[in-house]
Formats: C-alpha cells, structure tokens, sequence
C-alpha cells in the first residue's frame, strides 16, 4: 500500500487524538431514547428529532459529534468501535493487498459484533432506512419489472449500485450504495473492482434484486463529461493496470482506484469534486463505526454514498432492478 | 440486527428445504441439470448444481455450489459438468469445479479470471473462454484427460476493449464472441475463431453495429448466433441469427426471425429461442417471446410469453421447450423449469428450484 508519509502520519493523530478524547466526551451525556415510537414509522422519535436538529444545524459535525456521544450504546459497543478505529490506522501502514485484505475482514467482523447491541442495531438500521433513497420502502414483491429508467443511461453517467440485503459483506462503508461505475456507451461499464480498473458488461448491473441510482454531472456538459472518461481510460486503462486502492481515505493517488474514487477522479479532472461529504453519510458512519470514522473515512475518502449525495449530481433514477 | 435476522432465516429454510447431499442408489437412465447461479443481490445464497431425473421430474441431488456468480454450465462428452466463477459485483474468481455426472466434485482449477464466457469442449479439450479486465480475453485450453493447461490463447481487438461474453465449439471450430466499442450507442460484437486442433487464433470478424450474442449453437456443421441487439435493427435487414460456416474464408449469413433472440436451442431442425429486448441493453420493452425457427424451410412461429416475464436459459427435450425462470422479489415460490405449451401458449411450472438460472439436458444441441 502506498500513501504520502504526511497523509499517513495526520490520519494516525487524528485517530489517535478523537480515541483518546472520546471516553471523556461520552461521560454522563444525557441519552438518546430509542424505545419510544409514536408514529409507528419504524425510526425512534427521539432520533428523528435529533436528525432533524442535525439537519438544521450551521455547524453539523459538532450537531453530529453531540448526537453520537448521546446514543446509548453498550460500554462493548463503543469498545468495538475504539478498536475498529486502531484497524484502520493499522489499514494505512498495511503492506500489501492480503494484509489489508485482512484487516477489512477484521473490520467487518467488528461491525458484525457490534450488531449484538440492540441499540446499536436500531441506530444503524434506523439511519439507514431515514437516508437511504428509497426513504425506507419496502423492495416490490412478486417479480416486479424493473423500476430503473435504464432508457435514459447515456455514455458518462454515473452508476451506482446497492446489492439486496448483503452489502454489509462487501464493503464495510457503505450505507447504501455499495459499488459505483461510469456507463462507457456500448452496453459497457468502467468500473474498478478489486483486480482493478476494468470493463464489465451492463447486463450484470441489470441482475434482479439490486437498487440502482443513475445520475450525471450537473455542472459540466455530456461531450466535458465523455471526454474526461476518455482521459481516465487513457489515464488509468481499462486493462486493470491500475490496481483496487484497498485504503479508502487516499482518494488522490493514481497509482490505485476503488469505485467511487475512479468516478470521483474523472469528475475532478473537469474540476467538479463529488465527494459530498454529505452529513447524513457522516452521522450514519459515525453512529456505525464511531465519531473517528468521519476524520478517518468521510472526509478523507468518496463512498459511493457521497457521490450519490452530492449536489453536483442529479440522480434522475433510483430503484429496484 | 435485522439483516442478521434475515441471514438466519435464509440458513434455517435453507438447511430445511434442501433435500440430502446423498445420490439415490437407483440411478436413472436420463437426467438433467440445473445451475442457481445468478442470484447477485441475495449473494448467491441458494448457489447449488441439481441434477434431477427427467423422466419423473424429481430432484435427484442438490449440491451446493460456492457463493460465486456462476453463469454457464457445460457438459463434456464423458457427462462431467463444468461450471465456471466470476465473483460478484465487486470481486473477481477465477475458479472452475468440474463434477461427476452424478455431482461428486472431480476437480477444481484456476485456469484465469472471470472464466463466464462459457466452456466447450473439441478434440478432447475444453475451452475456457475467461472475460479478463475486459479490455482483452483469455481462452484456456485444458487438456480433459490429464487436466493440464495445453495453451493460453489471448484474445484482444487493436485500440479497443474486448468483453468475452459466449462461447461455443465442435471438432472444426471454437467460436468466441466478445463485446468492443463502437462509434455510436449501440452494442458492436466480434467474432473469435479458434482452431480446435491447431490451437491458434484463425481470424476475427467484426459483427457490425447492434450485435450482443450471448447463446451460440453449434448444429451439423455450423453456428447460430443469436442476436439479442437485434431489436434496434431494421426488421427486413435485421440479423437476428447469424449463420456462421466455419471454412477458409468462412461464410456468415444473417436470417431475420424475431428481435432480441437470447437464449435457445436447436433439435431436429427446428431453433427455439426466447426473446428479451432489455437483456444488456438500455431498451425497456417489457414484451418477452419464444420463437421457433424451421431451419429448412425459413418458417418461423412466435408465440408472446406474460409481460417482463425473465427466463434464464431454454433447453430441449423431447419436442418441450423448457424455460429456466428465477425472480429475485417473490422468494423462492416461482422459481424453477418451466414448460412450454405451444398450443395453449402457456408456461407450466415443472419443478421448482431456488434461483435456476442454467439448464442442461441430453440430446440438445446447445451448449
């Protein structure tokens, strides 16, 4: 794994510091009721009464470090983070893909765990279905034809994907969307998977039973948009030279890619930045992972989730294949 | 907690609903196969080879099958079954299984990454066609008897990508078709021909504007290569099945039958073929058909199948038009073969299996 040193060293003191700050912050905060549900939609009436404090808030990480600190997770529930905090410091120093490989399954494992804490898992869930695209409906039942609006899809769209109930075995930061792709015309799409940056047929994108959002770059035109895809295939190929950048939060290296980096870079090379840093992704990955994980993921890294926030993007469809 | 709760119940009705790993002692004389291997978004939970005696239609043997997408099956002349993996929406496999007839796992090789553009066996070989990164292919070629890879055959176009996609072989010719780029929004195909014997690439052929074959059946001495992009075409020009005789040069001749043929297959002289506008495509025509083609006469005959309804695969037996059909929102209720009736018109559940997606019985021409 290649980072810039100085990269490496300011996420170690981050992290470092928000571990060493959190057990005092958390100390006789008031909690957050999870149990009360009036309305019967599913999410505690407290938390949405929180959220929607966040929502309004002119500063909102410290709306959302303040949320966070109140939920009443289990003493081993914040543990649990704490050390998924020191994994992904140890993420940034790791030496090769299997090491890092390894200490992403060490991580998902936690996340696992953490699940047993039933707040925690009505946190999470809770979240999820309040800032996920399809606001909480249930998926169609009985073989429902596509809802995606896949006659629309033009060459330098923006792809993204969620795969049914299973994401949480693919990757670990995603809160809705697990995997971004670039429509490259021609039933193809330019993606980067873990053997690298490739190109894939669109009829996998079409399987049945995944949620898919397609957008495009509102702030730069179809022909800007095809020629910087142009340049990222010339720039990073097609051929998987560029190998998967298994450490999320170096989004500006071009030695190595993961999904919503690669779509992230061929917008940025037009100027237009699509990591959204959007605070519904950052109090979702802090209430999933810990306050650390906004200095650590969602500042420094695009998941496909930011894209998909991101103002710059018109989501024109999102649905069930 | 509830993703965890839903694991767990698709574990416990699993383990329940599954019949026994264990072959019967009575083995019939004819049996098919079917491969749940598609099932992406419920990460290949139900992935299993069953093998099922055709003439009761009763599942003889389930076997599990890695959580992996798995496309394709294939049967060699010995009746082994290969089946090749392609990981998921974000991972690669390289892995193929090779079973026995009656499912005991024989082999497994890493012959190259992604091997989902089929498999197909010629001079006692098989031929595994591998989607790579897609810019450029691979196809593996092993040697059936000591299980040795003989030759690695790369397959690219000059300043373009290459997408394997379909495979196909007899004892003259291994066709392999793969998608490329093209000046306009369209699907553009190439045609890869490989010498069985020789083992060398002959020559490749571009297919033109609106060409996607993802089926390709070989039948006395040539391959149809079914169209499924032709639904853009022109009707009266369109080239819904592309006949291809292998020879120096070899002969490729449109036939128009009816748009967006996907799946098929040939026996006694008649192509059967089920039709879906949308598969690889940005087209959003819910109408889906089956056609059947006399390949003596031209004649064809088009019966129209309920609206977005998806079949997987189709498969011949005994004059029956069988459908693979799997639905990823009704649970696994309507999962399973089908039959066709032409004179009704209507499609008969025949046996349900979880997320069917591949089907494979005797005496058919396809692959």
């Amino acid at each position: 794994m290649r980072m810039r040193p100085w990269r490496l060293v300011s996420v170690c003191l981050v992290l470092i510091l928000v571990a060493a700050l959190a057990p005092s912050v958390w100390a006789g905060a008031p909690t957050i009721d999870l149990q009360t549900d009036a309305n019967r939609d599913g999410i505690p009436d407290a938390l949405a009464a929180e959220v929607d404090r966040v929502a309004r808030s002119p500063d909102k990480l410290a709306a959302i470090a303040e949320l966070v600190k109140r939920l009443p997770y289990a003493p081993e529930t914040r543990a649990l983070q704490e050390r998924a905090a020191q994994l992904q410091a140890r993420l940034a120093r790791a030496q090769d893909d299997q090491e890092a490989q390894r200490i992403l399954g060490e991580l998902r494992s936690l996340g696992e765990q953490m699940m047993a804490d039933p707040n925690y898992a009505r946190t999470v869930q809770s979240l999820t279905t309040m800032f996920s695209p399809s606001s909480g409906r249930p998926a169609p039942a009985g073989g429902s034809p596509s809802s995606v609006r896949w006659g629309d899809l033009r060459r330098g769209h923006i792809m993204l994907v969620r795969s049914g109930l299973w994401d949480w075995f693919m990757f670990i930061y995603a809160m809705w969307y697990s995997h971004a792709g670039n429509y490259d015309g021609n039933s193809l799409v330019y993606e980067s998977n873990t053997d690298g940056v490739r190109l894939k047929p669109l009829s996998k994108w079409q399987q049945p039973g995944q949620y898919i959002g397609l957008g495009y770059d509102n702030q730069r035109s179809e022909a800007d948009v095809q020629g910087a895809l142009n340049w990222a295939e010339g720039f990073y190929g097609t051929d998987g030279r560029t190998p998967y950048n298994y450490f999320y939060p170096d989004k500006w290296t071009d030695s190595r890619l993961y999904c919503s980096q690669l779509t992230w870079k061929i917008h940025n090379h037009l100027g237009v930045n699509l990591d959204s840093n959007a605070w519904q992704y950052q109090l979702w990955i802090a209430a999933r992972w810990g306050w650390w994980a906004v200095y650590a993921v969602s500042l420094p890294a695009v998941a496909p989730d930011e894209v998909g926030l991101d103002g710059d993007v018109t989501m024109y469809s999102t649905g069930w294949n | 907690m509830r993703n965890l709760a839903v694991l767990g119940l698709f574990l416990l009705v699993g383990a329940c609903t599954r019949p026994p790993a264990i072959a019967p002692a009575s083995w019939p004389p004819q049996v098919g196969y079917v491969l749940s291997g598609q099932n992406v978004a419920g990460g290949f939970s139900s992935n299993a080879l069953t093998i099922f005696d055709l003439e009761r239609l009763t599942v003889l043997r389930t076997v599990p099958l890695p959580h992996s997408w798995a496309k394709n099956l294939a049967v060699d002349p010995e009746g082994n079954v290969w089946i090749g993996y392609s990981g998921d929406m974000l991972r690669s496999d390289d892995r193929v299984e090779v079973y026995s007839p009656r499912g005991e796992l024989r082999q497994t090789l890493h012959p190259c990454t992604d091997p989902e553009a089929g498999i197909s066996f010629a001079a006692g070989r098989a031929f595994i066609a591998c989607a790579e990164n897609g810019l450029r292919g691979q196809v593996v070629v092993i040697n059936r008897k000591t299980w040795a890879v003989e030759k690695r055959i790369g397959l690219q176009v000059p300043d373009a990508p290459l997408v394997l996609v379909s495979s196909a072989a007899d004892e003259t010719a291994v066709l392999i078709l793969g998608l490329t780029s093209g000046p306009e929004e369209a699907a553009y195909s190439v045609l890869n021909w490989i010498d069985p014997q020789q083992l060398t690439l002959v020559a490749q052929y571009p297919l033109g504007k609106n060409t996607d074959v993802w089926r390709i059946l070989p039948a006395q001495g040539k391959f149809y290569l079914l169209n499924v992009a032709s639904y853009r075409q022109e009707r009266a020009r369109a080239n819904d099945v592309l006949v291809v005789t292998p020879g120096p040069p070899p002969e490729i001749t449109p036939l128009v039958t009816w748009p967006a043929p996907l799946w098929g297959a040939i026996a006694d002289g008649f192509l059967y073929a089920y039709h879906n506008p949308t598969w690889n495509s940005t087209i959003t025509d819910p109408h889906r058909w089956l056609s059947r083609l006399d390949l003596s006469s031209g004649q064809v005959l088009t019966w129209t199948l309920p609206e977005g309804w998806d079949a997987a695969d189709l498969a011949l037996w005994n004059d029956q038009v069988i459908l693979a059909h799997w639905e990823y929102w009704s649970g696994d209720r309507h999962d399973g073969l089908y039959r066709f009736d032409p004179q009704s018109g209507q499609l008969h559940p025949i046996l349900s299996i979880p997320d069917a997606s591949a089907v494979w019985v005797p005496r058919e021409t396809s692959p």
